[in-house]
């Protein structure tokens, strides 16, 4: 036997090796009353345990450092005396056993407990003591509010919240324990154990994790209020844990109301303007990105933002006056980029902050992929500002620009300005206008450029944001005093804006707007807006709708082109808009038309290496895997990269796509070796040429594929796993390509693994336009499995495989809790009929049972009653209602044979007899049903859709026809 | 000074097997720390002394050939590692029982946990153990400290500071002393000057 972690029962996460040394205790806002104001650097109660951890690291310095831990010259000495105080046993709270007070203050108590049962270690907050003062009524309310939202949080870079019970009156907080270092010492220990430009990534990547975090929160409506150094402890791996969220007392009441001397300490120091302000009323969320900047500022240039031991009169103004000042000034090497992160984070007034918690972490990811930063427009504005002075006539684009610019909150540009310069605009000659247009174009392209790279955040938080910004310039756009020109110019910008955001049927009205405007000889613009607007119909499945915005589009350029004199509307623009049409004739099964027009398109090629060339090529290659013609079309890719690859440098980001696709088509066919070698090479193409996330995720997601495909499922799983922190649409593709390969990773123990990944890939397609396509099919089927493979696990421990009933309740009790869970995620209730339904048919079909009818019949109500709703919101005639009604079907089916099978069981005579005769014409009307449903789908959907051929599918499998592959 | 031993260390003079005052002296400075570590630890109250008894049991066992070196780890070190060792054996013991092994007892189980020399620290140890019982360690001086401080301090000052500690404004004391808060800050401030004094006594004794 031997001794290697004689606490492992104790420990709550054994086997996890610490690195970071020295536990500092988690929760301390109710710091020490004691002081008269806030002592030593940070104020924080726990100083002297960072002094001292860093200290008793030196073992080899073997001088006198104990005394160095005992927090003599800092504040902490007289907590550490009054601990003297407490005796050996404090008894229990809530039925955990408190083994230490780690801060006694007026505000309440935080204790470190066991909870007896599994012995893992929790920190205990008790609001309300002896010594402090009662909790209003609205403070409970608020409490109760937000600790009920926040224990379903599950955010990683949030404590948390396990329960939030009641002793004897008292308010308990429980959390899970963390062992781990304030964030400001952590960032002090990177600095001096990492080279410098690691050091700021490593810690701008925390703040980052932190703004995920809080951004969650907000999501949630929860404001945390008090965030500082002491409120934020890195854990052992480096994750940063937010504490005391949302619980924090409002520090201007705290500190002015009771005439007390006495106040948290070291808070004053890290609020905002508004807070030391005393304007309740102003303050909201944005208290926290303020509290986000200032983090940033403290961890950077190693020391805090404000000086505490100001008297509180002095900290008051400074925080309402001084700006910070940057970080590179105390720390050499800190970007100037970062500096302006700060600076726009902790702007005096809120309103010229970023405006929530997610557009801040958001900067920081820009900055981290080497992407320009939203917070550097000092300069932009400047040159916005420059050009609109500069050229009082160039009407749209330097208003698109200046609006924009305000909306993006990058920098407010004062309203009389846009008002002054949309007068002059006004009276300026149409002559001089259309001068000035050229150069704005080019302004416009690069604002253009900007909001697709929104599209990267199509994650609901960063999408919202955008969103509301569109939507905003949108109205706004009504009340401008604008002229025809500028105001269709501003629409069509939003049309690709929204298209860029995946909001495609804002992107249609937006559209027809600009439409409406465009003059009748002006066939260039009018064609070009058709086609934007036929693409956006296209993506929303209106393919009727799409050809004809198409079609009248190249019509457009041909009436254009006609004009004597007219500059010809460029072979790109008329190649892209024929790719689009090809599309919308294969979205309705017309490969015939899809081909002819390619075909048109070919024709339009430049001569010799073009872009244009491998586009058109390319998405050839592409319909013929898409027919079905896997080994044509690798022919096809083949010959393409052949001949593209001497000139990979012309349009290195086409010929990427192109690999990618011949990657696909070359895992289809099972060649594995030669889509890992197409795939690798597309990945360093994208990273190379800074190709958005997404798009290089995909192709991540394809190389796993082949990985797996090759047999090193550890190495696919390594290989998504490697590509460091992510977020939004990125991750969620990276997640349903892990959960799969977690599935196939014949180990039990991923299986939870698996479960979580997949939910969190499958949400990523739901309650989107467009699509619950095959991708989330894919996801939830997944799911189902996960669901029969828990189920048998569970019911082996139970030790009871061979009972029937058992083993079913247990494949139910995990769809309900993976259904749950989709709950708990914030899945869009309408889509939980077909969530629900996906799984468990999946489910059915996987496990070889036909289940015991009264949990099913529960699960069949459930999708029923969803089905209702889903019509009664108007999208009964959506992918997913008519899915959901085909698993209705499916299970319906499944139990009639189960209720069938237990008939034969039971004796004659019995009342449940006669439904055996009642099954024939009850599965005829099934039929009749699936034919309706089939014949609803392919009028709404087209013949090729996914959904179409599910149900066909199903119905030729109740005629038992064989299906025809196509 | 009610501490007489500022030269030689208190656990310098364990190498003298003979000099049961140093041995008795040292159960009784540091048992409590132990009992109280062991009680966060998780263990209960009886468990917890059962750890110190088998802790200093050791220590006693094995200090004709206990050798102290500063070189190879404090004294707070030693006493770490082999109340860690106790606890998990005292864990063990505990298990067992439930599991129905009860004819073993404590002693009866092979000590493989090393109760004896320093520098038996397992090398993946688990810092925030350590840190629970550094922690302790401090809170343990403290204690012994606020009691010499009353022993040998002013009384009132004394009253004066624990009213303070245990949360009231610096301001109400002052009033009910009938004194100014500013004379409460200076006795306050003799005080943390006295708890200094008395904490490097402690620690020099202890030979850190």
């Amino acid at each position: 036997m031997t001794l290697r972690r004689p606490d492992d029962g104790a420990d709550p996460e054994p086997g996890k090796a610490p690195q970071t040394p020295p536990a500092t205790p988690p929760a301390s806002s109710p710091a020490s009353s004691l002081e008269a104001k806030p002592e030593g650097p940070s104020g924080s109660p726990f100083a002297p345990g960072r002094r001292g951890g860093e200290a008793r690291h030196d073992r080899l310095k073997h001088d006198r450092v104990g005394l160095d831990r005992f927090g003599l010259d800092d504040g902490s000495w007289q907590e550490r005396a009054a601990r003297a105080l407490e005796s050996v046993e404090l008894g229990t709270l809530a039925g955990y056993r408190l083994v230490r007070v780690v801060a006694r203050g007026a505000q309440g108590t935080v204790y470190e407990a066991l909870e007896p049962r599994t012995g893992r270690r929790v920190a205990i907050k008790q609001l309300r003591d002896g010594s402090g003062g009662e909790l209003s009524d609205r403070e409970i309310a608020r409490f109760e509010r937000e600790t009920s939202a926040l224990a379903g949080l599950g955010h990683p870079n949030v404590v948390t919240l396990l329960a939030a019970p009641d002793d004897h009156g008292a308010r308990l907080l429980v959390m899970e324990w963390i062992d781990g270092l304030p964030i400001d010492a952590w960032a002090a220990r990177v600095f001096e154990t990492r080279p410098p430009r690691e050091a700021i990534q490593t810690v701008a990547q925390a703040i980052e994790s932190i703004a995920l975090g809080i951004a969650a929160a907000h999501a949630r409506g929860v404001a945390h209020r008090d965030l500082k150094p002491s409120n934020v402890l890195v854990d052992t791996d480096g994750v940063p844990k937010i504490l005391d969220f949302g619980i924090a007392v409002d520090i201007s009441a705290s500190s002015t109301q009771t005439g007390q001397t006495t106040t948290f300490a070291g808070t004053p120091s890290w609020a905002a303007p508004e807070q030391v302000a005393g304007a309740a009323a102003r303050i909201d969320a944005r208290v926290d990105v303020h509290a986000l900047g200032l983090l940033l500022a403290a961890t950077l240039s190693g020391r805090a933002p404000f000086d505490a031991s100001l008297s509180m009169e002095a900290l008051f103004a400074a925080i309402a006056h001084t700006p910070i000042a940057p970080p590179s000034r105390a720390r050499k090497g800190v970007p100037r980029e970062l500096d302006l992160v700060v600076a726009h984070a902790t702007e005096k007034e809120p309103e010229r902050r970023y405006p929530t918690a997610a557009a801040f972490a958001d900067d920081l990811a820009r900055w981290r992929r080497g992407e320009p930063v939203l917070a550097h427009p000092p300069e932009l504005a400047y040159t916005a500002r420059k050009f609109v002075r500069r050229h009082p006539v160039a009407t749209t684009s330097a208003l698109v620009a200046t609006l924009l610019l305000t909306l993006t909150s990058v920098l407010a540009v004062r309203a009389a300005l846009l008002e002054r310069d949309a007068r002059e605009a006004a009276v300026a000659s149409e002559a001089e206008a259309r001068n000035e247009r050229d150069r704005a174009e080019r302004m416009n392209d690069y604002f253009r450029a900007l909001l697709a790279e929104v599209r990267e955040k199509e994650d609901s938080k960063g999408a919202t944001t955008a969103r509301d910004l569109l939507s905003i310039a949108s109205e706004r756009l009504s009340r401008e005093p604008l002229g025809d020109d500028a105001r269709r110019d501003l629409h069509e910008t939003l049309v690709d804006a929204y298209a860029a955001l995946g909001d495609y049927h804002d992107a249609i009205n937006e559209a027809t707007d600009a439409l409406a405007l465009v003059t009748p000889d002006d066939d260039r613009s009018r064609g070009r807006i058709l086609a934007a607007l036929g693409s956006a119909q296209n993506r929303v499945g209106a393919g009727a709708e799409a050809r004809t915005s198409l079609e009248e589009a190249l019509r457009s350029f041909d009436r254009h082109d006609a004009r004597r004199g007219a500059e010809p509307v460029p072979a790109s623009v008329r190649i892209s808009t024929l790719i689009t049409l090809s599309d919308v004739h294969r979205k309705a099964a017309r490969m015939d038309l899809a081909f002819a027009t390619v075909d048109v398109a070919r024709a339009l090629m430049p001569p010799g290496i073009s872009t244009e060339r491998l586009d058109v090529l390319g998405f050839e290659a592409m319909l013929v895997s898409l027919g079905g013609d896997d080994e044509k079309a690798i022919a096809k890719a083949r010959a393409l990269i052949a001949e593209f690859e001497p000139h990979v440098a012309q349009s290195p980001l086409a010929y990427a796509s192109l690999l990618h696709n011949a990657g696909s088509v070359a895992n289809n066919l099972g060649l594995y070796d030669e889509a890992l070698g197409y795939l690798t090479r597309a990945i360093a193409l994208r990273e190379e040429h800074r190709e958005a996330a997404a798009p290089v995720m995909n192709t991540r997601v394809l190389k796993a594929a082949a990985l797996s495909g090759l047999g090193d499922v550890g190495a696919a799983i390594e290989h998504l796993e490697s590509c460091g922190e992510l977020s939004g649409a990125p991750q969620r593709l990276r997640n349903r390509g892990i959960a799969g390969l977690y599935f196939r990773r014949d180990a039990d123990g991923d299986l939870a693994r698996a479960r979580a990944a997949a939910i969190d890939g499958a949400g990523h397609f739901l309650g989107r336009d467009s699509n619950a396509g095959l991708l989330a099919a894919a996801t939830l089927q997944l799911l189902g499995r996960v669901a029969v493979r828990e189920s048998q696990v569970t019911s082996s421990d139970a030790g009871a495989t061979a009972d029937p009933l058992v083993r079913d309740q247990a494949l139910l009790d995990a769809i309900g809790r993976i259904v749950e869970e989709f709950a708990a995620r914030g899945a869009d209730p309408l889509f939980r009929p077909y969530i629900l339904g996906e799984i468990a048919t999946s489910a059915l079909q996987h496990s070889a049972r036909s289940g015991e009818p009264d949990g099913w019949r529960a699960i069949e109500r459930r999708i029923a009653d969803g089905i209702g709703s889903m019509r009664a919101a108007g999208r009964g005639e959506s992918s997913e209602c008519l899915l959901a009604e085909l698993f209705a079907l499916q299970l319906h089916d499944r139990l009639r044979a189960a209720s069938r099978a237990s008939d034969g069981l039971t004796p004659a005579g019995n009342s449940r007899g006669d439904r055996a005769e009642d099954a024939e014409p009850d599965a005829l009307a099934d039929r009749e049903r699936l034919l309706e449903l089939e014949r609803r789908a392919i009028g709404l959907l087209g013949e090729r859709s996914t959904t179409v051929r599910r149900i066909a599918a199903e119905r030729r499998s109740r005629e038992q026809i064989p299906v025809a592959t196509p | 000074m009610a501490i007489p031993q500022t030269q030689v260390t208190l656990v310098a003079r364990l190498r003298d097997p003979h000099d049961a005052a140093a041995w008795h002296r040292l159960e009784r400075l540091y048992r409590d720390l132990i009992v109280r570590y062991a009680m966060r630890e998780g263990l209960q109250a009886a468990d917890a002394e059962d750890v110190a008894q088998g802790v200093f049991a050791a220590l006693l066992r094995s200090m004709s050939t206990f050798q102290y070196d500063p070189a190879r780890g404090r004294f707070r070190d030693y006493l770490f590692t082999a109340a860690r060792a106790h606890i998990f054996r005292q864990n063990r013991f505990r298990s067992r029982l439930a599991a129905g092994q009860t004819a073993l007892s404590v002693d009866a189980l092979p000590d493989t946990a090393g109760s004896g020399a320093p520098g038996v620290v397992p090398a993946d140890e688990d810092h925030g153990a350590r840190e629970r019982f550094e922690q302790e360690w401090i809170d343990h001086h403290y204690r012994r400290a606020m009691e010499e401080l009353r022993r040998t301090h002013p009384a009132e000052s004394v009253a004066i500071f624990e009213r303070l500690l245990r949360g009231e404004p610096v301001e109400q004391v002052a009033e009910s002393f009938a004194t100014t808060p500013a004379a409460i800050y200076k006795r306050r401030e003799r005080i943390r000057e006295r708890l200094k004094e008395i904490l490097d006594v402690q620690l020099a004794e202890e030979g850190d």
